[in-house]
């Protein structure tokens, strides 16, 4: 059993993320165009979202589930396969094939409307012959498979778009994309192994460890959701390891033009600051600046100015010398 | 170096940073000086820029051969030195042939490693002024600018996010 309790951190960053939701829904409606498909859809699924990210915690279940026990159905689980597997995996497969040019074949739909009807067939009968725990890992395991398939068949489409952008706000766009799809997928697999283990053992505990891994790898997914929602600024925040270490490899070219051409730094200048995106991005431009300055000082003989001179007569854009800047220290031409 | 006296300097310029292009800027401080700015693209030795004040007039001259990233930087550098009062005067008007013979000649006199311990400061505040000008162009999310690169105000992600979503 872990030390953590599910619930004390599902709930408040439940809380957080409707929070954000209505606020950017509420800035969606101040422009307009929301009742647009697939607008609409798209936000209308990010509501089930949150509603299944509360529900997809046993323990939060069964809470709700008791106010429904007079019905003699477990109403709660079958809303949950219905939004999960139905509105939310299905419909967005659905989507993908009337608004983009991406093919999902039609057996799909043949095999995705069975898996639902067996689902909520499973789940009334089972709730009569079975304890209400078993009838939550079996439908949550049932439910991460369709989450997991739905997952694979979006990973060549996923790649191809990623390839396909030009600009940083999309490709960043991307990335939490993929991080989305990949907390999802690992948290639908660490359900499908705790299931399992704890249909096989009889356990009666919930938050085991690997439940708790799961819990987080869907936390995850919905923060990355919430980063995708929210303002563009935010999206960059993915760059930042990669922007740092393009600034040690920048002032590694740097340290080592000034090395050979036997001059100290020319300005006084303060360093730029490096621990938030933007000040990082900064820095790499002051470096790259500095290397551009000071790199017309190294000997003409000196095999550093000669790869340097071929690289800056290009007169390539900012990304693309930074970035032969950057292969030419990997390549060891500064040790 | 009187850092204080540069940043005092910038901020003087109350110029709205949030406008910022290499072309505002320049107005903004051709209109502060009353005087237009005229840029010199030219082939210079050793130097990356320099600058001349004429009795109504200032001159840029920056090394056409340069990194275009690096032309921009220089002329930050440059009008640094006009504004902290660093730069050549000469107190009769050239023609535009009588300005490059004017420039060429310091060009070709100067050598590009300073001794004077005072063209030494003014190097050192001339480049710490651009670096705040760049500073404050960088937090008011205009340093692709600096960089000409695309700045993606178009959001665009099917078929799940960006306008998609937002429609910004």
């Amino acid at each position: 059993m872990s030390q953590i309790e599910t619930v004390h951190f599902i709930l408040p960053m439940s809380f957080v993320w409707w929070l954000l939701y209505f606020t950017r829904l509420c800035n969606v409606v101040r422009i307009g165009n929301i009742m647009k498909m697939p607008r609409l859809y798209l936000w209308l699924m990010l509501f089930n979202m949150g509603i299944i990210y509360y529900l997809h915690n046993y323990k939060l279940e069964a809470h709700l589930q008791s106010y429904f026990d007079s019905t003699g159905l477990p109403v709660v689980t079958i809303t949950k396969v219905l939004l999960s597997s139905g509105f939310i995996t299905y419909g967005y497969l659905v989507v993908i094939r009337k608004y983009t040019h991406f093919d999902i074949p039609r057996t799909i739909d043949g095999i995705m409307i069975a898996y639902l009807l067996l689902m909520v067939i499973f789940c009334v009968i089972g709730y009569r012959h079975l304890p209400y725990l078993k009838v939550q890992i079996i439908t949550n395991g049932l439910v991460s498979c369709a989450n997991l398939s739905a997952a694979v068949s979006l990973v060549p489409m996923t790649r191809h778009l990623l390839r396909q952008q030009k600009s940083e706000v999309r490709e960043a766009h991307h990335l939490w994309f993929i991080i989305f799809m990949l907390s999802s997928s690992i948290a639908a697999t660490l359900f499908l192994i705790d299931g399992i283990e704890k249909l096989l053992n009889d356990w009666q505990v919930i938050d085991t460890n690997l439940y708790v891994m799961a819990e987080i790898s869907r936390t995850i997914y919905m923060l990355s959701l919430g980063i995708l929602i929210g303002p563009d600024r935010y999206l960059y925040w993915i760059y930042y390891p990669a922007r740092l270490r393009t600034y040690l490899k920048l002032k590694q070219l740097s340290d080592s033009i000034y090395r050979e051409t036997g001059i100290s730094v020319p300005y006084n200048l303060p360093q730029p600051r490096i621990f938030t995106l933007n000040s990082a991005e900064f820095a790499n431009y002051r470096v790259y600046i500095a290397i551009l300055d000071q790199f017309a000082y190294l000997p003409p003989e000196s095999a550093l100015y000669q790869q340097l001179h071929t690289i800056v007569e290009q007169k390539a854009s900012y990304p693309e010398t930074v970035q032969q800047f950057v292969q030419l220290v990997k390549s060891g031409a500064t040790e | 170096m009187d850092t204080k006296r540069v940043r005092f300097a910038v901020d003087g310029l109350d110029y709205d940073w949030n406008q910022f292009t290499v072309p505002h800027f320049v107005d903004h401080i051709a209109h502060l000086r009353q005087r237009p700015i005229t840029m010199l693209p030219f082939p210079l030795q050793d130097f990356s820029g320099m600058c001349l004040s004429t009795p109504t007039q200032d001159y840029i001259a920056f090394d056409v051969q340069r990194h275009p990233n690096l032309q921009i930087h220089t002329k930050l550098h440059e009008i640094a030195h006009l504004i902290l009062g660093h730069a050549i005067s000469i107190d009769v008007d050239l023609s535009g042939d009588q300005i490059l013979s004017f420039l060429l000649h310091i060009n070709t006199r100067t050598v590009h490693r300073y001794s004077d311990p005072t063209r030494i400061r003014q190097e050192d505040e001339a480049e710490y002024f651009a670096f705040v000008v760049e500073g404050y162009v960088a937090s008011h999310k205009r340093l692709h600018q600096l960089t000409l690169t695309d700045h993606a105000d178009d959001i665009y992600l099917p078929p799940f996010t960006g306008d998609a979503f937002t429609g910004d």
